[in-house]
């Protein structure tokens, strides 16, 4: 129950978005994507091609932010070219 | 959808019970639970799942369990405002979020946990010569008086990578401040976090650079 709950949650409203906003990127990283068994905080990464993809995204998750311990990570794609973020960090595509 | 408080303190008790070092947890009330653990006496933590802690959110715990040692919340967009961790402190008990509920399972004194980070930001406001006196506004939001100098608002992120929106969802949650102190030995910022940091007219630091800053008007 612990580990399941929060993840369909995400997914859900990933799938959603992803419908309408195809061109926002979502991923998982941390301590929860790799199948620890306990974890302090979900980590999700949202890659947005400007701001208003970024602004939809944030506003999409809101609510499972108030609810998990989730911790939303948005970056344009230049700040994930820059930082090498997905490869760095060994997010995996929720969708 | 809102969840009741009982369904989040269950879904903590069961993520708690898969961490090294506990036997066992036991939900109290709605809003409390019991962690045994393998190397120390067992602690109560009460559960808040809101956006902003209030000294009130505190109280409710406090009205439900009044032993708990150290109070939480589980949001990842929730904050602790100042009223919030004042009333923790006024009654001996620490305060945090999920990471940090992990964290006082190592630990024998749980009510007198701090987190390194806020420890070490603490410390260093306490010895610096510049200032006067520090309100905490909230968890990351610092108000520092200066001597012969004006007050700055800082407010503290540790992010190993801090991006624009870091910057820009500080700002609608914590509303403003003048200086970011970016809390993390190996973070960076941006570019784009740069930017974004021009934009809306604050300065980023690390530290030591921090310290140097409390010195400027």
């Amino acid at each position: 129950m612990s580990r399941a709950e929060p993840l369909e949650a995400i997914l859900k409203v990933v799938r959603t978005l992803t419908s309408s906003a195809p061109d926002i990127r979502w991923y998982g990283f941390g301590s929860y994507f790799r199948g620890a068994i306990a974890f302090s905080d979900i980590d999700v990464l949202a890659i947005c091609p400007n701001d208003a993809q970024a602004d939809l995204a944030r506003y999409a998750m809101r609510g499972l932010c108030a609810t998990w311990p989730i911790d939303l990570l948005i970056m344009t794609r230049a700040e994930a070219d820059e930082t090498n973020f997905v490869a760095k960090e060994e997010c995996s595509p929720l969708v | 959808m809102a969840r009741a408080p009982e369904e989040t303190t269950i879904w903590v008790a069961s993520v708690m019970k898969a961490k090294a070092g506990v036997i066992g947890v036991e939900v109290r009330t709605p809003r409390s639970l019991v962690v045994s653990r393998k190397h120390f006496m067992p602690f109560a933590a009460g559960i808040l799942a809101t956006q902003i802690v209030t000294a009130d959110a505190v109280a409710d715990v406090l009205q439900q369990d009044p032993d708990v040692d150290i109070v939480i919340n589980v949001p990842g967009s929730g904050l602790w405002r100042g009223d919030g961790i004042a009333a923790t402190q006024a009654h001996g008990i620490s305060f945090g979020d999920m990471g940090d509920l992990m964290r006082v399972i190592g630990r024998e004194d749980v009510r007198g946990f701090v987190r390194s980070d806020y420890a070490f930001i603490d410390r260093g406001l306490r010895q610096h010569s510049r200032v006067t006196s520090v309100d905490r506004e909230a968890d990351r939001l610092y108000l520092i008086h200066r001597r012969g100098l004006p007050e700055i608002r800082m407010i503290a992120l540790d992010p190993y990578e801090l991006s624009g929106e870091h910057l820009r969802e500080a700002r609608d949650r914590y509303g403003g401040f003048d200086v970011v102190l970016l809390n993390n030995p190996n973070g960076k910022p941006t570019t784009s976090a740069n930017d974004v940091a021009a934009q809306l007219g604050v300065e980023v630091h690390k530290f030591g650079s921090f310290l140097g800053r409390l010195n400027a008007p």
